[in-house]
C-alpha cells in the first residue's frame, strides 16, 4: 500500500476515524489501534515479513530489558551483542548474502578458480533497514544508559511498526518517539492542518516531480549510449529531482499523517538542493540516517577526535557505509566514497561547519558567491547520483564520459516526448517555491494558505503521473 | 475536530472550483477553436455538420480526401469524418454518433484498403475526446475502450492529467484562434503540408500484417461493411468504396492475392447492387510521384487535392 495509492486514500480517513472517534478514550486502545494498522499496512506487501517485523520487534523489546535488568557487565555484554548480531544477521542475509557470495565468487573467478555460488532466492523485506535500525539504535541507548528500557510491549511495538514510519522512515529515536507515544493523544487542529499541508506538498514532490521527472531519467539512463551530452546532463539532473522528490515526498507524507494522530516525527529533509556545500548537503539530506551514522557509528570510533588519518578513515567509513546501508552494489559503495571524497577537502580545512547560518541573499558580490556555492554542491551531488542510478560502476563511468566526449547540444528524441519543457518549467516553479519557503518545514502554511492548498491539489491532479502506482524509490532499501 | 472536518471540506470546496473553472476554461476554448478536430466532433455531437456526401475512412480518409473540393465540384455539401489511426469499429461508430444528430447523408464515401480491415483495442489520439468526456455520447463510445472513462467526468481536471499541452492549448484558445498548419481541418479534412519521408515503420509493419491478413475472411467482413452503410442509410443513397492511390513502394509490398479476394468482392457487390460503386485508384499516376506524398502511406495536401478532384469527376458521372 503506497502512500500514493487509492488503497491508501481509503485506508488512512477509516483509521483517523476510528482513531479519533472509537478509540480516543485512553493512550493504549490509541496504541493498539495504531499497531493494528500497522501491521495491516505492512501485510500488505507481504504478510509473510509481519513474523519477520514481530519477531525483530520482540527481540529488541526482550534484550532492551535484560540489558537493564543484568547486573554483570558480562551479561550486559551478551545480550546487546545478541540483539546486535541478530537485528544486523537478518539484515546481512535478506539483503547482503547474495552480494557478498556473488562477489566473492567473481574474484575466485579473476584467479582462475571455478565457483557456483549458493545464491538464495529471497526477495527483500520491505523497510527491513528502516526498522532494523530503529530496533539497532533502541538496543544501543539502553546499552550506553542513554534510555531506561521500555517495559510496556504494546508501546514499544508502536515505535519500531508505526505504519507513516515503517518502511521508509524517518529513522526514529526512541528518545524522540517512544515518550510521545506514552500519553494519550489530545487533538490539536492546528497540529493536524500542519499536517494535512505536509501531506498535500509530498504528494506534489512524489507524483507531480518525482514520477513525472522518473519517465525522463529512465528513458535517459537506459539508453545513454544513444544519448547526447545535453540529454545526459537533463538525465541527471531529472534523476536529481527525481530522487529528492520521491524520498522527501515520502517523509513529508509520512510526518504529515502522522501529525494527524498527534505524533511528532523527526524532520528528515531540510531543502538540500540549497546547500552550499556537502558537509552542508549532509545536514540537510536524508537527515535522520546521517545523524544516526554519526551517533552510532561515528562518534562510537572516535569522530573527529585523535589525529589526521582517524578523521580521514571515521569520514571514509560511515560515507561507505551509508552508501552500503542503501543497496548490495557497488555502485552505492562508490557513491559513497564519492561523497567522501566531496567532504574531505572541507574536513580537513577545518571549514566543514562554516555553512550552518541561514542563507539570506542581498544585491551584493557575496550572494552571488552563495549562489554559485549552491549551483557547484548541486553539479557534485549530480555527478555521484549517476553512480547511484547506473546499473553498474562501468555504465556510470560511461554516462560520464559520454557528457564530455559527445559535445551535442541539441535536445532529443525520448520515449515519452511529452512534458520536456513542461517538465524544465515545472521543476523551475518548484525550485522557486521551495527557496521562497526555505525557512518553513513546507510551502504551503501561511497567508493564503487555502490558495495554495488549491494549487497544489490542483497541480496533483493535472500533473501527477498515475499511469501506475510508482513505488517509491527508497522501500527497497 | 469539526472545525478541522469543517476546514478539509473547504479546502476541498476551493479546489473543486479552481480545478472545474481550469476544465471549463480549457474545454470551452478548445471546442470553438474553429477548424480543428475536436472542433470537428462538436459539431458532429451537436448536429450542425447534416452534409449530403460524408466521407470516412482511417487516416487515408482523413488525410487524402479534401471534402470541400469534392463538395464544391459535385455541387453537395461534403464533410469528412475519418478517424485517424482508426479501424473499420472505430470508423462505423463515428458514422453511428455522427448519425444520432445529423441528419442522414445521401452519399458515402468509404476509403477501402487492406488495413481497413484492422481493428483498434485502444483508442488512438485520445485527445480528441478529452473536452467531451463529460458528454454522455462520447462517454459510452469511449468507456468501451478504457474504463478510465467512467471515473474520468466526476473528478474535475484528472481527463487532462499528463497532457498539459492541451490544457495549455484549450486556455489560449480563449484568446487566440491560430491553429498550427497541419492541425487544421476544413470541412472535417486534414491536409498535411509536408514533404515526403520514406517511413521505414509502415513499410516494416505491411510484413508484419501478412500474418493478420490471412486470419481475416475479406469476403464477409466486406459484405459486413457494406451492410452497415445500407441498413443505416435511406433506399436510394448510394455507398461508393474507393481505393486510393498506394505510393509505388507499397504497392509492390503488398499482397496481389488478398487484394484480388477483395476487388471481386467489391465488384460483385456492385453488379448486385445499383446503388453500390467500387472506384479503383490504387494504381494511379499519382502512385508514382513522391511530391504527392508525405510517406508512402498517405498523400500531402498538393496530392490530396488532385486525387480529391479526380475522384469528384468520377463521382460525379456516377451520380448523373
Amino acid at each position: 500500500m503506497f502512500f500514493n495509492s487509492l488503497a491508501f486514500a481509503i485506508f488512512l480517513p477509516i483509521v483517523f476515524f476510528l482513531y479519533w472517534f472509537v478509540f480516543n478514550k485512553t493512550k493504549s486502545t490509541q496504541n493498539a489501534l495504531l499497531i493494528v494498522a500497522s501491521y495491516y499496512f505492512y501485510s500488505c506487501w507481504d504478510w509473510r515479513f509481519l513474523f519477520l517485523l514481530v519477531f525483530s520487534t520482540f527481540l529488541d523489546y526482550f534484550t532492551g530489558i535484560q540489558i537493564e535488568k543484568s547486573n554483570s557487565e558480562k551479561g550486559r555484554k551478551f545480550w546487546f551483542w545478541l540483539s546486535i548480531s541478530v537485528n544486523l544477521g537478518f539484515l546481512g542475509i535478506f539483503k547482503y548474502y547474495n552480494f557478498f557470495v556473488s562477489s566473492f565468487a567473481e574474484m575466485f573467478t579473476s584467479f582462475g578458480f571455478k565457483v557456483s555460488p549458493f545464491l538464495l532466492n529471497v526477495i527483500l523485506p520491505v523497510g527491513i533497514s528502516f526498522y532494523t535500525f530503529h530496533g539497532l539504535s533502541y538496543v544501543i541507548d539502553i546499552y550506553y544508559k542513554r534510555i531506561k528500557a521500555e517495559y510496556n510491549f504494546i508501546d514499544y511495538s508502536l515505535f519500531v511498526s508505526y505504519f507513516p514510519l515503517l518502511v521508509a522512515g524517518p529513522i526514529e529515536r526512541a528518545t524522540h518517539l517512544l515518550p510521545q507515544v506514552k500519553i494519550k493523544r489530545e487533538f490539536n487542529l492546528e497540529k493536524a492542518k500542519e499536517g494535512v499541508y505536509q501531506i498535500v506538498w509530498g504528494l506534489v514532490k512524489k507524483v507531480v516531480i518525482a514520477d513525472t521527472c522518473a519517465v525522463y531519467a529512465n528513458a535517459i539512463f537506459d539508453h545513454y549510449p544513444s544519448m547526447n551530452s545535453f540529454s545526459l546532463i537533463m538525465g541527471a539532473i531529472y534523476f536529481a529531482f527525481q530522487i529528492y522528490g520521491d524520498f522527501s515526498g515520502y517523509s513529508d507524507i509520512a510526518l504529515g499523517v502522522s501529525k494527524l494522530f498527534g505524533l511528532d516525527l523527526l524532520r528528515n529533509f531540510n531543502y538540500p538542493y540549497f546547500s552550499r556545500d556537502i558537509a552542508e548537503f549532509w545536514r540537510r539530506w536524508h537527515i535522520s540516517l546521517s545523524s544516526w551514522f554519526r551517533d552510532y557509528l561515528y562518534i562510537p570510533l572516535g569522530g573527529s577526535k585523535g589525529g589526521l588519518w582517524m578523521k580521514i578513515r571515521n569520514t571514509f567509513i560511515i560515507f561507505i557505509v551509508s552508501g552500503f546501508w542503501h543497496g548490495a552494489n557497488w555502485t552505492y559503495i562508490v557513491w559513497g566514497f564519492i561523497n567522501a571524497v566531496y567532504f574531505l577537502p572541507l574536513l580537513l580545512s577545518n571549514s566543514n561547519r562554516n555553512n550552518m547560518d541561514p542563507i539570506i541573499l542581498k544585491w551584493n558580490f557575496d550572494s552571488v558567491k552563495v549562489l554559485f556555492s549552491i549551483l557547484t554542491t548541486f553539479l557534485l551531488t549530480c555527478i555521484a547520483w549517476v553512480f547511484f542510478r547506473a546499473r553498474t560502476i562501468t555504465d556510470a563511468v560511461l554516462y560520464l564520459k559520454r557528457i564530455f566526449t559527445n559535445g551535442e547540444f541539441s535536445p532529443q528524441y525520448l520515449d515519452n516526448e511529452r512534458y520536456n519543457y513542461e517538465l524544465l518549467l515545472m521543476i523551475g516553479l518548484f525550485i522557486l517555491v521551495e527557496w521562497n519557503n526555505k525557512t518553513k518545514v513546507e510551502p504551503i502554511s501561511g497567508k493564503r494558505s487555502w490558495l495554495k492548498m488549491a494549487l497544489a491539489i490542483m497541480a496533483i491532479i493535472a500533473f501527477g503521473t498515475y499511469s501506475d502506482y510508482k513505488e517509491f524509490i527508497y522501500f527497497q532499501f | 475536530m469539526k472545525s478541522f472536518l469543517k476546514y478539509l471540506l473547504e479546502i476541498l470546496f476551493i479546489a473543486l472550483i479552481v480545478c472545474f473553472g481550469l476544465q471549463y476554461f480549457s474545454d470551452n476554448g478548445l471546442k470553438k477553436l474553429k477548424g480543428t478536430k475536436i472542433n470537428d466532433w462538436q459539431n458532429i455531437i451537436e448536429g450542425k455538420i447534416n452534409s449530403d456526401v460524408i466521407i470516412n475512412g482511417s487516416s487515408r480518409g482523413y488525410f487524402m480526401y479534401n471534402a470541400k473540393n469534392i463538395g464544391e465540384l459535385l455541387n453537395l455539401s461534403c464533410f469528412n469524418i475519418g478517424f485517424n489511426a482508426g479501424g473499420c469499429n472505430l470508423q462505423q461508430s463515428k458514422f453511428d454518433i455522427y448519425l444520432k444528430k445529423n441528419r442522414k447523408p445521401t452519399v458515402i464515401i468509404q476509403n477501402i484498403d487492406l488495413s481497413h480491415f484492422l481493428k483498434n483495442t485502444e483508442l488512438p489520439d485520445e485527445w480528441q475526446f478529452t473536452p467531451f468526456i463529460n458528454n454522455e455520447i462520447i462517454n459510452s463510445f469511449v468507456t468501451k475502450y478504457d474504463d478510465k472513462y467512467k471515473y474520468l467526468p466526476y473528478i474535475p481536471l484528472l481527463k487532462y492529467n499528463q497532457n498539459f499541452q492541451l490544457l495549455k492549448k484549450g486556455i489560449i484558445a480563449n484568446f487566440s484562434s491560430s491553429v498550427t498548419k497541419n492541425d487544421k481541418t476544413i470541412n472535417g479534412f486534414s491536409p498535411q503540408d509536408r514533404i515526403f519521408k520514406i517511413d521505414y515503420h509502415n513499410l516494416e509493419r505491411i510484413k508484419k500484417d501478412k500474418y493478420y491478413f490471412n486470419e481475416i475472411d475479406f469476403r464477409n467482413e466486406i459484405k459486413e461493411m457494406v451492410c452497415f452503410y445500407f441498413r443505416r442509410l435511406d433506399k436510394d443513397a448510394k455507398v461508393i468504396f474507393v481505393w486510393a492511390p498506394e505510393h509505388k513502394l507499397r504497392c509492390s509490398l503488398l499482397f496481389p492475392e488478398k487484394g484480388k479476394i477483395l476487388i471481386d468482392e467489391l465488384n460483385r457487390i456492385e453488379s448486385n447492387n445499383k446503388n453500390f460503386q467500387f472506384i479503383d485508384m490504387r494504381v494511379n499516376e499519382i502512385s508514382n510521384h513522391d511530391e504527392y506524398y508525405y510517406d508512402t502511406y498517405h498523400l500531402n495536401a498538393t496530392g490530396a487535392d488532385i486525387f480529391s478532384k479526380e475522384l469528384a469527376i468520377k463521382i460525379k458521372e456516377i451520380l448523373n
